[in-house]
Parts: C-alpha cells; structure tokens; sequence
C-alpha cells in the first residue's frame, strides 16, 4: 500500500528552485534511500514531506487522501517522525525522560497534574527492551551514552510513538561500525513492523545493505528511481555525482516491479 | 567501581550536592571559629531574614538559566513593583488591590523582556541589560532629587487586611478539601515509600489542627491580618521574620513544578537542547516567556514582600541584587549554559552568600572583603561543578 506520495512537488526560495517536478512515493514496510549529493535537494525535499516547508507547487497524498501541513506537528500527528543525527536528544536529560519528552506520562495527584516518572522509567526501558537495547538505567544522563546509543534511543522512540513514516537524517554519520551494525539493525526491524522508511545517507553501502529502492535527487530534480536489486553500487554513485542514468539502465527491465 | 568514583557519580547527579557540601564548610568554620556570636539566635535569623528577598528572586532567574536565558533586570524591577506599590498604597489604593498592582507591574516588565527576546532573537544577557537600565529610569525620574517615600509619611497605622467570616470560612473548608483529596492520591499510588506516607499523615494533622483552630472558636468571624507583618513580620516574639517561609514555601512550590511537572520538563529541555525540544513539539518561546513572566512576578513579590519591612521606597531600591543573585544561583550548581541545575542548590546558594557576610563580620574581617570572599566562592563552584559533572 502507498503510504506517502508526492505528485510534481516544487519548491523555490525567492529565485532560487530547490526542488523541481518531483514524484516521489514510499510504501509501507519499504526502506527507500534518498540519495542526492549535497545541495541536491534531500533537505528540502525532507523538510516539505515534514511540514517545514510548504510546497510552491504540487500536491502530496498519505494514504491516498490530499494532505497540506501548516506545521511539523501536523506531519506528526499523521505519524511522520524524523530523527535526526545531532539534535534527536537533551543530553543533560535522563533516558527516560528524553523518551517521553513532550508526551511525559502524568498522573493526577489531587488537583494537580504532575509526571509519573516511575511509570516513564519502566516504560521507556521496555520500549527500547522490545527492539533489542537494553539500558542499564533509564534515569541515566544521555550525556553518557555513546552516538551509537543516542540514535537508537531516538529511532526507538520514533516507533513506540506508532509512527508510520520514519525518516532517518543520515543515522549513521558519525558512528562506529559495530554501532552502524545496530542502528542498521533498528531500520530492518521498523520495516518488519510496516513502518515507511526513509533513509538519507552518503553511504551507499549501507543503502545496499537494507534499502529496498533508492529515489536519486541531482540539483533539485530527481533522477529516478530503481530497486536495489536493479542497480550496481557504480550506477547508483555514477548518478549521485550528477553523471546522469547508467546506459544500460535506460533498456526496460523484465523485473521492474519492486522487490518484495 | 571504586567508593570515591562512587561518591562522585552520586554528586553529579544532584546539582545541589556541591553547595550543600561548600555550606556545611564554611557554616563549620564560622561555628568554630566564632561559636558564641555565629551559632546564636540573632545571627542565624538575620543571615535568613536578609536572603529571603534575594532567595525569591533566585527562583526565577534559576528557572530562566535552566531554560538558557538571563535576567540582569530583577533588581531593576523589584524596584519599579516596589514603588508601584507603595505609591497606590499610601495614595489610599486598598492594600490588596495595591499589590496586585505592584505584582502586575512585575508580570508586564518580565513580558516585555520575554517579548523582546522572541522576537528579536538578541541573547536575553543584552536585552536584560538594556531592560535595567531602562527599567531603573523609571523610579530614578518617578522620584525626583533622590527623595524616599516613607509610609510612616502617610499613615501611622499599618494597613489592615479584613476577611469577611465567610470567605475565611470557605477558604479554610477548600484548603481542607485541597489537602484531604491530594493526601488520598499520595496515599494510593503505587510504590509509595513508608518515608512519604508518614509526610502525608503528618501533612493531613497539620491542617485539621488549623481549620479546627480557625473555624470551632470563632465561627464566622471576621478576621483582620496586618498585611505588612504577614509578608515580613516577626514570628511570635522571636527574630525570624515571615518573608523566611515565602522564601521556603516558594521554593518549595517551583521546586515541585521544576522536577514533577510537564513544564519544568519542557525548562530543562528548552536549556538543553532547544532545536532538540523544538522537535518533539515543545513550544520553546512560550517557555521562555513564561519563565521571564516568572521572573518579573517573583522579584515585584519580593520587592512587596521587602517593603513590607523597611516601609519605603528609594530610587535605587534593588540596585546590584541581580549580580549577587546570579552569583547565588551558580554557587548552587545552576549551569550558566542551560540544561541543567537545581532550586533547593539555588536556596542553599543565597543561603551561603548571606552566611559568608555575616560569618566574615562576626570574624571582624572588614565588610568590602565579602564581595572577593563571594568572587572566590563562584569561581571554585564552578571548577568543582565543571568537575563532577563530567561524572554525570
């Protein structure tokens, strides 16, 4: 089923285009890799699917119904979450409370509404139990976790919220490989669950590693899309770099339909 | 782990753990040093009745620098709200609806630095700089030639707050009904040490020995409170004066909303990490405005709770308090940067800077040595702080 899609999706700043006709959809339970060097378009295009930007011209659909985002919350509200590589945490706050930040647990204590923090302790180290991280505190700092683990508390925390679409700003930059292992890990798990993931990376590897298709954006246009199974690690940076299409891509392919 | 990297992790963990430490330092050279004058009555009350004005005012800007904003105008508005006050007052404004005035001035002067800083983007350090000194021009020109306005001028009598019986009566069955209802949530929630029910219980006598107290003699009787002594008079016949259980009872209430609250939450995160907490939906200006409408209540309360005491107003009433509530407020544990910190630190922290003063002239070290002792202080909370927090 489609869960997102974008139909000639446009997007200028003053004189500047930063986006251009793009189509663009994403399945549920699919890891599509958005690949693009810098400056061509990924952020923009992220940050209108997230309701940062609106639109200049186009239309966008979830589930096949006309959205318009006012806001990042509205694109929340329908499930879209988006973790980002720096700024996903509050390092001077605990696990826990990172967890369900701004979505604290609260109980009634007379008339006053105050946080249930015991409730978010155990809460937030089952979330992150169920997808295989295992804290040694929830009331510790994030300040002292690794990279590696302040992503997966993140993407955790992007699928106990139910989301439906998680977009992944190049997760594993800044990451070791054992942590890369993981977080790869997370991505394969959120697929099984019928999550829509995005993935933006420079790492082409890893897209052949878990993607299932990968859309190519050059200078604000799109390139095309192919599945993995279709294109050589060759092609795929050849067209990154903004050589256009490989040759023997552009003969029709038996197996175009998505790998499944 | 080895017992001192133990001890260390423990520290780190609470912000306050590094003043509690310093204060009972220094509390116990003062007391050995000079056991006669420091441990006696008259000396522990002054030491409380003068920081309970800049304990208040500690509470806002703690707020404010957990969120990563600063606010350099509080004495500059515990001034205007004084004034604002004090002029209703003995202008024949009934003393309630003068205070209300006075605390609405406090409100309006921190929304407009909370305004400005959202609006312009300029670092809250520059806007509250520019705020007190426009601030401060305003009793400075109010009150021409460096005149001071004495209620003795005015009145002889201390002004009378009169509460009709029934509204006594009502206050004190809602009072009661408040802390029944809030006891029985305390009470029934899960895994609730024997330490917090035993408070509960404690808390629950308490009250009904002062509604019995207050409703069975006098039923329906009127009762008449003389505002000044409530805010700051004597308790019974000691030195201890009310403005210390403002100071504790507020302390106490941002305390609760700091820690156990979907606001103070959003505080920490805001001074954290703001880009973070923007991103899980909090809405980080209105934090930060309402922390700055904080801030203006608190310092035009204790600048109504100070006039309570002198019963005038200067135009340079509050001048400086700032600095040295700010300075309070670090050697707390409060990060400068945001994020992290503590109010019971920031309490501790106004308690040892009023402590250092009257300790040092207890000791006949010439006053002006106060403020290098304080300097000194700051600088080595911060080592330490920057020390263990790496443990955090």
């Amino acid at each position: 089923m489609v869960l997102l899609e974008l139909k000639n999706i446009g997007r200028r700043f003053g004189h500047i285009v930063a986006l251009k006709g793009i189509d663009f959809t994403l399945e549920d339970g699919e890891i599509l890799a958005l690949l693009g060097d810098n400056g061509a378009g990924k952020s923009t295009l992220i940050k209108v699917i997230t309701g940062v930007y609106p639109p200049s011209e186009g239309d966008m659909y979830f589930e096949d119904e006309v959205i318009r985002f006012n806001s990042p919350q509205d694109a929340r509200d329908l499930g879209i979450e988006t973790v980002y590589q720096d700024l996903a945490l509050v390092p001077s706050m605990s696990i826990a409370r990172n967890f369900y930040l701004g979505r604290e647990l609260v109980k009634q204590v007379g008339p006053f509404t105050l946080c249930d923090q015991a409730a978010m302790d155990t809460g937030a180290a089952s979330a992150l139990g169920e997808i295989g991280i295992h804290i040694r505190n929830a009331g510790e700092s994030v300040a002292r976790l690794s990279g590696g683990e302040r992503q997966s508390i993140a993407i955790a925390r992007a699928l106990h919220f139910g989301s439906r679409v998680l977009i992944l700003d190049e997760p594993t930059s800044a990451l070791s490989v054992g942590e890369t292992r993981k977080v790869l890990g997370y991505i394969t798990a959120a697929k099984e669950k019928g999550i829509g993931v995005i993935f933006i990376t420079h790492n082409i590897t890893h897209v052949f590693e878990v993607a299932d298709r990968t859309t190519i954006l050059s200078h604000g246009e799109k390139v095309g899309d192919f599945p993995i199974c279709d294109v050589t690690q060759d092609d795929v940076a050849a067209m990154v770099m903004g050589q256009g299409i490989p040759e023997h891509l552009l003969i029709p392919c038996p197996n175009q339909s998505k790998r499944q | 782990m080895k017992p001192y990297d133990a001890i260390r992790t423990r520290l780190a963990r609470s912000p306050e753990a590094g003043a509690a430490a310093g204060f009972s330092v220094i509390f116990l050279v003062f007391a050995l040093a000079t056991p006669d004058t420091f441990l006696s009555h008259s000396a522990i009350s002054s030491i409380l009745n003068s920081q309970a004005v800049p304990g208040i005012l500690a509470i806002g800007i703690t707020l404010l620098m957990i969120s990563g904003e600063f606010d350099l105008s509080v004495g500059s508005i515990l001034g205007v709200s004084s004034l604002a006050f004090l002029y209703a007052t003995v202008n024949g404004v009934p003393v309630l609806l003068a205070a209300t005035i006075g605390l609405i001035v406090g409100c309006v002067l921190g929304l407009i630095n909370g305004l400005l800083l959202v609006s312009t983007g300029i670092p809250s350090f520059i806007i509250t700089l520019g705020t007190m000194l426009a601030y401060r021009a305003i009793p400075l020109t109010a009150i021409s030639g460096g005149r001071i306005i004495r209620y003795a001028d005015y009145s002889r009598e201390s002004p009378v707050l009169e509460v009709p019986g029934l509204l006594v009566f009502v206050f004190s069955l809602a009072l009661f009904f408040l802390v029944l209802w809030t006891a029985r949530d305390i009470w029934r929630a899960r895994n609730q040490s024997i330490k917090s029910k035993i408070l509960v219980a404690a808390a629950l006598l308490f009250v009904a020995y002062l509604v019995t107290g207050a409703l069975i003699p006098h039923p329906l009787m009127s009762v008449k409170i003389d505002f000044f002594d409530a805010l700051n008079g004597r308790i019974g016949t000691g030195n201890y004066r009310t403005s210390i259980l403002w100071w504790i009872g507020l302390t106490s209430v941002f305390a609760i909303v700091l820690s156990q609250t979907r606001f103070g939450n959003a505080v920490f995160a805001t001074g954290g990490n703001a880009q973070a907490a923007r991103l899980q939906g909090i809405h980080i200006d209105r934090v930060r405005v309402t922390n700055f409408v904080i801030s203006g209540f608190l310092a035009a309360l204790a600048g109504i709770i100070q006039v309570a005491r002198l019963k005038s107003v200067d135009p340079l009433r509050g001048t400086g308090l700032e600095l040295e509530v700010i300075a309070a407020v670090v050697i707390g544990g409060t990060l400068l940067t945001g994020g992290y910190g503590s109010l019971i630190g920031s309490a501790i922290g106004t308690a040892l800077t009023g402590m250092l003063r009257t300790g040092l002239v207890l000791m006949h070290v010439p006053s002006n040595a106060f403020r290098g002792a304080i300097g000194a202080i700051m600088i080595a909370a911060v080592v330490i702080n920057n020390f263990v927090r790496k443990e955090r």
